[in-house]
Parts: structure tokens; C-alpha cells; sequence
């Protein structure tokens, strides 16, 4: 008790700056979060606001309501598909990106830099210039694949269910490659050269020098690039929203635009709580393991 | 000298934080600080300059559609007139898009703050914002005038056999067609009957252009005139709401929705349509034989290379569209409460006609002048044609989530699913969405 009344006498003047920005961090997270966890446990349709029991407590009444209706369910299966597909592929993809920009090539810089143009474009945008890059009568994807006879007549990619979810993965893959890359090649840096030299020397192929000696070296970083991927992808709204608002047929729904449908369209605030907080939980345990990767690798 | 930085950059960072704080409390409806207004006195809709009861005083905004906010503009116009006639008043409009007016509203009322007037769409906003308890009822006010209006809109801002709006504009569906089109394929007018709309989308399909466009990100608004000429109320409000889709009338409409889409009245290109422009685009393209649209449409159409006309909704049973527009309503959290009708009965008074006049809108008034709106817009005579058959959306509780139900069943019918199971399910998952507000 001595030293932390010593230890707060020796710094209040760091407390007193940072205690503005807790409030701050208090007031437009915390709070909210808290209470959006409450309203999940209440009846909170706002347009039975008339009604004797808004605003009362309801229980799991919520949570099972959302659970017992087909489309969570298949929400929450997009959103398995949705979140497995965008982390392989980007990490994967990233890696390869990574080997290669590690190399001693040409104009490395110059590669590296544009290689992060993606991450850089404002979501809304990406999802914009790719709903008119997949659109049916002008769209480049169209044309192309008309050209090369693989289409007989242009069809709506974001409009059929076999496209849809495909084609919103696509983008995201686009705009999220770059974070995980660099968060790889930052990792391939910390690789000693002379060890991979040393196996060259031993006879050992590309692929065994990456399994065996680049692998071990990055597994912490690439953890850790999945976690975050992974947490990024369960929240990205922007893409699925602004190219598909979740159809056709809920086949891109995912839970985030359920709740957001739920509470916008439905007015059903309690059920979208539910969901939150569902994907809040999920979100929880995956922070913490992204929490004990980053204790171990520091 | 570190103590005294220490505490400037922390007096700083919370100067800002209160400064945010104020900010915001600025931009939220000013509170009256005047006596309350006496609530004898009345604003007379009879003359601008007519002598106005000195008590009516207050400062009211208006949150109304950015579209009104042109260069010329009447409504600034009437609005100043109305401070002029009641130096008590002062008004501020605020203009917000059309896209985020509801949200906008609703998330200030919400909070206790929100404007005084706001004008919403007769597509249910104002009886899911009644229910929401975000607006001040108005039964008092609209019973005397009620039979100035429309039937129509003055159902739209109903709730719970309350008033909670006024009509203030009207618009309604029409068809769109390309004249070029339909001269190649051998038709010589718009289709005015079902059979005549069905022949004609095969011919245009056969000649390789596409059929129909309309709103494929919520085709309910499509949908809807066609159960209406079916004569099926699509929901029975008569008494508690009951779900009229698996009538023989509503059946009769499903299935002649679902041949449209049978024999491909619809290109491809419609599954783009998320907004309104992207529906306009294949008919702008001329790709496309028939939009069904409102009036606004005109102004996105008028300078493209289309020949086009405007025709009225085909026929089924009866002639039948479906009636939109916007009303006008008073926030519960108002502290203006007088001066706020004041401004709304004098918006909607017939001496103020000429500002909806200059914007191309068609009043909600049974008097409205429509010979000089068909003067000033020619393009409004179809619309204008249609006014008697124009019937409102179903008056019921979280309207956009019934209209998204029925926008889902039809798109899933597009894609090929089974109509008559489609409906089936619809209706299913339609009675429990009736049972779960109106028991």
C-alpha cells in the first residue's frame, strides 16, 4: 500500500493525462458496451414501446428467439465460410507475398509500397469499385468473361447465389492481404540468414528451408496476423453490406448485418444485443488467445 | 515547469472534451426559452398578412428532404413568410438526404432532442416513429381538417386510430416505357391491362431487350399495386391486422407476378438495382422496355437520348397504384408544441400550394390546383390521373420489415424458387409477424 501511494505521489502527472482519454474511452466504449449488453436481456422492440413490458427484463427469451429463427442460423454458417475463407486464403497468399518481397529483387521498395495500396483504400470505396468492377451491363469481370467465351451473356455477380459469396470474398481477400503481409515480412526479417545458408549448404530444398528453419521462425507473428485477420473479418460489415445487403436470398448474410437488420428494419434492439453480444463473446476468446500469442512471443 | 505542463495538457484535453460536448448539445432542436404559448391561439392558413396572435412564439426546425433546398426556393420563401406573419417565430430548416432523414430523426428523438417538424415518408415512418413514442399525437388538430385531404395519405399517419401526421405531398407509381422498344416490337400502346402488360414483356424478351425494372432491392413497392388491382388488401386492417396473401385475389396477384418472372420479364441486370439510379440505368441505356417508377424519376430521365412516355399502371380487376409521399409531423420532445402546428397547418393550407407547386410535387390537398401543376410539370398528368386509385401501403407496425418479407419472397421467385410455396411460407412467416405486435 506504501509503494503504490508512493508510486501514484511519483507519477500523477502521467495519471492526470491519461485520465481524460479513460473517460473518453469509458464514455463511448465501455458504457456503451455494458449497456448494449443489459438491452440484450430485455424487451426492447422500439416500436412496442407502448406496450407494459418494454424495457422489462426478459431473460434468454432473446438469445433463444435469435437462435430458434433459420436465418441466424444461416447467418452464423456465412459467417464460418466467410471468416475460414478470408484467413486461409489471406494468410497463405500473404505469406507467398511476403517470400517473394523478401527477396533481393528489383525495385523492392517500389513493390512493397504498392503492395499495401489495397489496405490503404477506404473500405467503402474497395466495396463501391468492386460492385461496379462484378456489375452486370459495364462491369470489367462481365466483359472479360464474355470475351474468353466463359460466360455466353453477362450475368449478375452479386445477384446470384452461386457468385455472391464468392464474389464478397474476393474483395476482402484484396483489401485484407496486404495487413497480414506486412505483418509477415516484418517476421521473414528476424530470420538469420546464415541458418538458411547453412541448410542450403546441407542440401535442403525451398520448401524444407521454409518448413523446417522459416516456419518455426514466423509461427508467432503469423499467429498472431490470424487473430487479428479473423477478428477483422467477423466485424467487417462494409463489404457485405454495401455490396450485397446480405442476400441474394440471406446467401451473404452474416451475424453482424442480421443484427444490424434486426435492429434497423425489425426495431427489435433486444434480439440485435443478442446477437452483438454472442459475436462480442466469440470476439473475447479469440482476443485472448491473441493476448497469450503476444505475451509469449514478446 | 513539468507540473504546470502537466496540468495545461490536461486542462486542454478536457476543454476539448466539453467543447465536443456543447457542440453537440448546439446542433440539437434549440429550446424555447419564451412564455409557453397560449394554446387558444391558432395561426389562420387565410392570409400571409393577415394580423397573427401575439402570444404564438418560439424557435421550431424543420427537418425536411435536401431535395427542397434548391436555389430557387419556395420553401424558404413560405417559411419566411410565416416568421414574418408571426415575429415570434423563428424557424430553421434543416434539409437532410433522403436516405438518412428517418435515421436521423429517429436517432435525436431518441436522445430527448430531435427537430420540431419533421417530414416522413407515408411509407409507414410516421406510424412506426408514433409507436415509438417519438411523435406528439395530433387527433385534435387533423380532425378539423381532415377532409381537406386524401384518404390515403391521411391513413398513412395513423397509429392506433390516433392522428400523428399530416399529408402534406403525394406521389404514386406509374410506368415508364420505351417508345422506340415497343415500335419494334410491333406494340402500339402501353400496355393498359395485365394480359396487355404480359404480351408485351414477351415480345420485347423475344426481340432480345429486357422487360420490366423496377426496385429489385425492395420490389415490394412493385409488388403492391398488383395485389391492389387484384382487389386483395394485401393485410385486412379492417380489424386486428390479418395477412390477406393466400386469398383467391392475393393468390390470383402472386401468380401473375410469378409468370412475369416465369417468362423472364426481368434482365439480369436487375439483380444490380440497389439504389434507384442503378434501377434507372438498363431503361436509361434504352436496354429495357418498361420502369416502374414515381414521378421523381422524370428528373433523372428528362436530359437522356430515351424516347419514352408515361402511362398508368395496368389494370387488373380494377385500376389500382400504389400511393407514396411524405407527411409532416411534430416531435414529442418539442417544447414549441403551438408554434409547430402552426407551421405545419400553414404548410399544408392551400394559399401555400405553389411552394410543393415548385418543387414538382402534387399536393395531398383535395384542391390542390392540379390543372397548373400539369402546366408548370406536364409530366405529372398520369400521376395526376391516378390520384383516385392511389392506395396506401398496409397501416401497420414495422412496415419495413413487412416489406422486406414480401421483397424476399419475390426475389426468391425471380431466382427460381416455387411460387406457390414461396407464398405459403411468406404467409406463414407473415401471420407471426402480425401475431407478435396485435396479438
Amino acid at each position: 500500500m506504501k509503494r503504490d501511494k508512493w508510486e501514484l505521489k511519483k507519477n500523477w502527472r502521467g495519471y492526470l493525462l491519461v485520465f481524460p482519454a479513460c473517460v473518453a474511452v469509458i464514455l463511448v466504449s465501455i458504457y456503451p458496451m455494458i449497456y448494449g449488453s443489459v438491452i440484450a436481456f430485455k424487451n426492447y422492440v422500439l416500436t412496442k414501446s407502448f406496450m407494459p413490458d418494454f424495457g422489462q427484463f426478459a431473460g434468454l427469451k432473446n438469445f433463444i428467439s435469435v437462435m430458434a429463427k433459420p436465418e441466424f442460423r444461416q447467418a452464423c454458417m456465412n459467417t464460418v465460410f466467410w471468416t475460414v475463407t478470408n484467413v486461409v486464403v489471406q494468410v497463405i497468399l500473404a505469406t507467398l507475398i511476403a517470400l517473394a518481397l523478401n527477396r533481393n529483387i528489383r525495385c523492392k521498395s517500389f513493390f512493397r509500397t504498392t503492395a499495401l495500396i489495397p489496405w490503404a483504400v477506404p473500405s467503402v470505396i474497395a466495396a463501391m469499385t468492386f460492385r461496379f468492377l462484378y456489375d452486370t451491363n459495364v462491369g470489367i469481370v462481365n466483359v472479360i468473361l464474355v470475351k474468353l467465351g466463359i460466360l455466353d451473356q453477362p450475368m449478375s455477380i452479386l445477384g446470384n447465389i452461386e457468385t455472391a459469396r464468392w464474389a464478397v470474398v474476393l474483395e476482402s481477400i484484396w483489401k485484407g492481404t496486404p495487413f497480414v503481409m506486412i505483418f509477415i515480412l516484418a517476421a521473414l526479417q528476424s530470420v538469420p540468414k546464415d541458418t538458411l545458408e547453412s541448410a542450403v549448404v546441407d542440401g535442403a530444398n525451398a520448401f524444407q528451408s521454409f518448413f523446417r528453419i522459416v516456419l518455426p521462425h514466423i509461427k508467432g507473428s503469423v499467429g498472431i496476423a490470424t487473430i487479428l485477420t479473423t477478428i477483422g473479418t467477423i466485424n467487417n460489415f462494409n463489404a457485405v453490406w454495401l455490396m450485397t445487403m446480405g442476400g441474394p436470398s440471406n446467401s451473404t448474410e452474416i451475424m453482424f448485418t442480421y443484427a444490424y437488420r434486426r435492429a434497423f428494419n425489425g426495431n427489435d434492439f433486444g434480439e440485435a444485443a443478442a446477437v452483438s453480444v454472442m459475436m462480442f463473446i466469440l470476439i473475447a476468446v479469440l482476443t485472448s488467445f491473441y493476448v497469450k500469442l503476444m505475451g509469449e512471443e514478446n | 515547469m513539468k507540473k504546470l505542463l502537466a496540468v495545461l495538457l490536461t486542462g486542454c484535453m478536457a476543454l476539448s472534451m466539453a467543447a465536443c460536448g456543447s457542440s453537440a448539445a448546439d446542433s440539437k432542436a434549440p429550446d424555447s426559452s419564451e412564455a409557453p404559448a397560449s394554446s387558444e391561439a391558432e395561426v389562420s392558413a387565410e392570409s400571409e398578412a393577415e394580423a397573427e396572435d401575439e402570444t404564438l412564439s418560439g424557435d421550431i426546425s424543420f427537418m425536411v428532404l435536401d431535395s427542397f433546398n434548391k436555389d430557387t426556393n419556395p420553401l424558404q420563401d413560405a417559411t419566411d413568410a410565416f416568421m414574418e406573419a408571426n415575429p415570434g417565430v423563428n424557424v430553421t430548416i434543416e434539409y437532410v438526404s433522403a436516405n438518412d432523414i428517418r435515421e436521423k430523426f429517429s436517432t435525436a428523438a431518441r436522445g430527448g432532442a430531435g427537430p420540431d417538424v419533421v417530414a416522413l415518408d407515408s411509407a409507414g415512418w410516421a406510424v412506426d416513429s408514433a409507436a415509438s413514442g417519438l411523435l406528439a399525437p395530433l387527433d385534435e388538430q387533423v380532425a378539423g381538417i381532415a377532409d381537406q385531404f386524401y384518404s390515403a395519405p391521411l391513413a398513412s399517419g395513423m397509429f392506433n386510430g390516433s392522428y400523428y401526421a399530416v399529408p402534406w405531398y403525394m406521389n404514386n407509381e406509374g410506368m415508364y416505357y420505351n417508345k422506340t422498344i415497343l415500335d419494334e416490337c410491333g406494340i402500339e400502346a402501353p400496355p393498359a391491362t395485365w394480359d396487355e402488360l404480359l404480351d408485351a414483356c414477351e415480345k420485347v424478351v423475344a426481340k432480345g431487350y429486357g422487360g420490366i425494372m423496377m426496385p429489385y432491392y425492395f420490389p415490394s413497392y412493385y409488388i403492391y399495386p398488383f395485389f391492389y388491382q387484384a382487389d386483395c388488401p394485401i393485410i385486412d386492417t379492417t380489424s386486428t391486422p390479418t395477412s390477406a396473401l393466400t386469398t383467391d385475389e392475393g393468390k390470383e396477384a402472386w401468380a401473375y407476378l410469378a409468370k412475369l418472372a416465369e417468362i423472364g420479364a426481368y434482365p439480369e441486370a436487375i439483380k444490380d438495382a440497389s439504389s434507384w439510379d442503378s434501377t434507372y440505368a438498363p431503361f436509361l441505356q434504352g436496354q429495357c422496355a418498361f420502369l416502374f417508377c414515381g414521378d421523381w424519376a422524370y428528373w433523372s430521365l428528362m436530359d437522356s437520348d430515351v424516347d419514352y412516355g408515361i402511362a398508368p399502371m395496368p389494370a387488373g380487376k380494377k385500376a389500382a397504384t400504389l400511393m407514396g409521399g411524405y407527411t409532416l409531423s411534430i416531435n414529442a420532445n418539442t417544447k414549441n408544441y403551438d408554434a409547430a402546428w402552426a407551421y405545419i397547418e400553414y404548410l399544408t393550407a392551400a394559399e401555400q400550394n405553389y411552394v410543393l407547386q415548385g418543387y414538382g410535387r402534387i399536393s395531398a390537398r383535395k384542391d390542390s390546383d392540379t390543372a397548373a401543376i400539369i402546366e408548370a410539370t406536364p409530366h405529372e398528368e398520369q400521376f395526376i390521373a391516378q390520384l383516385d386509385s392511389s392506395c396506401a401501403r398496409p397501416a401497420i407496425i414495422n412496415q419495413a420489415e413487412f416489406d422486406e418479407m414480401v421483397s424476399e419472397a419475390y426475389r426468391q421467385v425471380i431466382l427460381g424458387a416455387d411460387p406457390d410455396q414461396t407464398l405459403e411460407d411468406l404467409n406463414t412467416k407473415v401471420e407471426t409477424f402480425l401475431a407478435e405486435f396485435y396479438g
